[in-house]
């Protein structure tokens, strides 16, 4: 006989608040209702009544695990409708500092994915291994999450030791290419857990317009870092990654070797580390009437924003387009026909935030 | 003309296709979004959002974002009488970007399946985005 589950908003599998209804006929998944909405701050009106500065601060805290992206993605915007070029060296400290930020994403969602399955003793050592990353994002920028690294036309600060980076990210690769990445790729618990499981094909990732890792892994070879390339992406040999299984053993591949991914941009980042200013100006930026978009790959995928300016030191309007609002509503299409008791791992798969989806 | 351009005008009829910093501009005050999202997505090309701007005479431009390759498509339209008709049908992932401009703007899109509340708190009214900024 048919009932309905409701999941959320306290959520059991990953603590965002937002509330699955799921029709069910024994174990068995036939659909899904999707409510979000319950971490909306209305922060596009916020940030419509703040001058550029304060936006900055503002729009970091749209998320806690993307915070840097958000607020360079709106800097971004700001400095091509301004026309400011940003040095070079700020470029590649930007760089850092989000591949920084996507480690230690990845490193959260791959602890939590392995608890969801029961794997507590690889949830303890992913968790101890991010702990090396908060520990480089705090001696860079004094924070674990909400860096401040970014201004108009560069960055707040430099790197205090750039050299000192490198020791913890030789550890971090090790322990990734013995440990962790050989377990999620090979394991036979997380194989049984993970494959064939919650099934995203090409054509409806397509369709429903997702992003990130988790549309790589349906065989999407879409990045922005490397469609659209910012910081110093297009001078650091990017690749990136994908798999055709759709499935979510895929997207726990696509992430793994994203972050060794992420180590190599790093490196090649300190490599070639240029000197120089890092703001194109000390002055207050005067964004100039128009209108502009900007995109980077956060985490979970692409983040897009729109500004429209009226010359005033207060944008007329900032949209906020994050990854997980086009990637949440798949769920819906991904838990038809699946079992009730893979249900949180299938949505912590496709890495939700909802801080980002709500705004 | 590259062959992207000749299928936005073919869309869009006459309107401006403009090559700006950021990608392609094209406004089209009278556009048929409906074939636009047909074609758009048969060329392979993803619909990374919609922004909604409330424009002083009570209507609201809509702008069509979307990515297709590494070239970023901006497509910018106006509702007529508060309307527009919902490209939900042909693309699955406008329906949340559709509901949310219908919370925050009170836009209507004729054809859309359910146009429920999304992100918009219950106690607000719909188009709560459109209050003045004092």
């Amino acid at each position: 006989m048919p009932y309905t589950i409701p999941i959320g908003p306290y959520h059991p599998a990953l603590e965002e608040p937002y509330k699955l209804s799921l029709a069910c006929t024994g174990e068995r998944v036939d659909g899904v209702e999707i409510e979000i909405g319950f971490s909306f701050r209305g922060i596009e009106l916020l940030a419509q009544r703040r001058n550029y500065i304060q936006d900055l601060v503002l729009v970091e805290r749209v998320c806690g695990i993307c915070s840097n992206v958000h607020a360079m993605t709106f800097a971004m915007a700001a400095e091509t409708l301004a026309g400011i070029v940003v040095p070079d060296r700020a470029r590649y400290i930007r760089t850092i500092v989000a591949e920084l930020e996507r480690l230690h994403s990845h490193l959260l969602w791959a602890g939590i994915g392995a608890e969801d399955i029961g794997f507590q003793s690889l949830f303890m050592e992913i968790f101890y291994l991010r702990e090396r990353v908060m520990d480089l994002l705090e001696t860079i920028s004094g924070n674990r999450v909400n860096y401040g690294m970014i201004a108009i036309g560069g960055v707040t600060r430099d790197l205090p030791d750039p050299a000192a980076l490198r020791a913890p990210l030789r550890e971090l690769k090790a322990a990734l290419e013995h440990d962790i990445v050989p377990v999620f790729l090979h394991d036979p618990t997380v194989k049984a857990r993970t494959a064939g499981v919650g099934v995203l094909t090409r054509e409806q990732a397509l369709a429903y317009g997702v992003v990130g890792p988790f549309a790589r892994a349906s065989g999407l070879a879409a990045d922005i870092r490397q469609d659209f390339p910012y910081a110093a992406y297009a001078e650091l040999d990017f690749h990136l990654v994908t798999e055709a299984a759709g499935d979510v053993q895929a997207r726990v591949i696509v992430r793994a070797l994203e972050m060794l991914e992420s180590i190599r941009l790093i490196e090649a980042a300190l490599d070639r580390l240029p000197g120089g200013p890092l703001r194109s100006s000390e002055a207050f930026p005067v964004i100039p009437p128009g209108e502009v978009t900007a995109r980077a790959e956060a985490p979970r995928g692409e983040v897009l924003y729109y500004l429209a300016a009226d010359g005033s030191d207060t944008p007329r309007r900032v949209k906020i387009r994050t990854p997980s609002f086009v990637n949440i509503p798949a769920i819906g299409v991904m838990a038809v026909g699946q079992q009730l008791g893979d249900m949180p791992l299938i949505q912590a798969s496709l890495d939700p935030c909802c801080s980002c989806t709500d705004r | 003309m590259s062959d992207l351009e000749r299928l936005l005008h073919a869309i869009a009829g006459e309107a401006k296709v403009e090559q700006r910093r950021d990608g392609l501009w094209l406004t089209a005050p009278a556009l048929d979004e409906v074939a636009l999202a047909r074609e758009l997505l048969a060329a392979g090309a993803r619909l990374s959002t919609m922004t909604g701007v409330a424009a002083a005479d009570g209507e609201t431009e809509i702008i069509y974002h979307y990515a297709l390759g590494g070239i970023a498509l901006n497509i910018k339209t106006r509702t007529r009488q508060g309307q527009l008709p919902s490209i939900t049908g042909v693309t699955p992932a406008a329906a949340w970007i559709e509901r949310e401009i219908h919370d925050l703007f009170a836009v209507e899109f004729t054809g859309h399946p359910d146009l429920a509340r999304l992100v918009r708190p219950p106690e607000l009214p719909v188009g709560f985005f459109r209050a003045p900024a004092t």
